[in-house]
């Protein structure tokens, strides 16, 4: 179990980086056009990227249904909620 | 992979270039149309952003108390907030979904602007799209869309640069570091736009800047529609 662990959080690396990369660039609540979102954007506290940066570090790859989950259910008709991982 | 999005978003639009060439016989008037029908069907649920502008509006003190609360917390304010638009059944955010949803069929329309124009032959026509060998690059007799055009690009970045001031907030801040992240926001996607627009094919500049165009008609509309008490905060 522990092997797995490990091998899923060696694989998600390539993802953080992804995410790291996101939140430095296009991201509209961490990233250069944050500004032009003064009221935030996402629906969720924290952020779907933050959330997912969250459960990759913590899970590995095993967390991407959680996270694929929380970013669907980020529409339109959701009502803004604090959401931790 | 690759194949599936060529079938579902980049086949489809492309017929619809074509089909659409074969009865308006000037590429950069077919750009145009398509451009405005992507932008009107992504158009986000105007009514709504704007009654939640209004809302927002009457929000402003109780929105300044929680700020000015948890001034050096910024997890805690995001929190307050985020408990405060709950409350008052107010929401001022948009969502992650359609920003992703978004992204591939932006990614098409490039694609598909750039194999039309490259002036080879066409692949993935449906069978009832006239296939008109290759399509004429000239825009009004006038610009060649295949080339890049460093005027239209500079265009497309001034229109940018505007578009980005009628978002940004119109309180000004004494907080130095928002400042900053304002003048970035401010020049940074502007020097981009040209720099991609001397570099890629008229034709995708021709698509910026009618979408950059939309966007500035649609946040002036809601500037005008909406009182200007509401961008300006509450003063």
């Amino acid at each position: 179990m522990e092997i797995l662990k490990t091998i899923s959080r060696i694989l998600s690396l390539p993802l953080l980086l992804v995410v790291w990369l996101y939140q430095r660039t296009f991201s509209p609540d961490h990233g250069l056009f944050k500004s032009l979102f003064p009221y935030g954007y996402c629906k969720f506290y924290p952020s779907c990227s933050e959330y997912g940066r969250l459960v990759l570090k913590e899970q590995g790859i095993l967390g991407l249904p959680k996270i694929i989950k929380r970013v669907l259910s980020c529409r339109p008709s959701a009502s803004p909620q604090i959401d931790q991982p | 992979m690759a194949n599936i999005f060529n079938q579902i978003l980049i086949y489809p639009l492309l017929n619809l270039l074509v089909f659409c060439y074969h009865y308006i016989p000037d590429i950069g008037i077919v750009i145009i149309l398509i451009t405005i029908l992507v932008r009107l069907l992504l158009l986000p649920s105007f009514h709504k952003s704007l009654k939640q502008q209004k809302a927002m509006a009457e929000l402003q003190p109780k929105m300044n108390e929680v700020k000015e609360k948890y001034k050096d917390d910024k997890e805690g304010q995001a929190k307050a907030l985020m408990e405060l638009y709950a409350t008052h059944k107010v929401n001022p955010l948009s969502s992650c979904l359609p920003l992703l949803i978004q992204l591939p069929i932006l990614i098409a329309l490039y694609q598909v602007f750039i194999r039309s124009l490259n002036g080879s032959v066409l692949h993935g026509l449906y069978k009832f799209v006239n296939d008109p060998g290759h399509i004429n690059p000239i825009f009004l007799h006038w610009i060649n869309l295949s080339h890049p055009n460093i005027i239209m690009a500079v265009i497309a970045g001034v229109l940018q640069y505007f578009q980005s001031r009628l978002m940004l907030p119109k309180t000004p801040t004494t907080d130095a570091t928002t400042r900053m992240m304002q003048y970035q926001t401010l020049y940074f996607l502007p020097g981009l736009t040209i720099l991609f627009g001397i570099r890629f094919p008229a034709g995708l500049t021709l698509y910026w800047i009618v979408t950059t165009l939309f966007g500035i008609a649609q946040q002036y509309f809601l500037i005008r529609k909406d009182n200007l008490k509401v961008l300006n905060g509450s003063k």
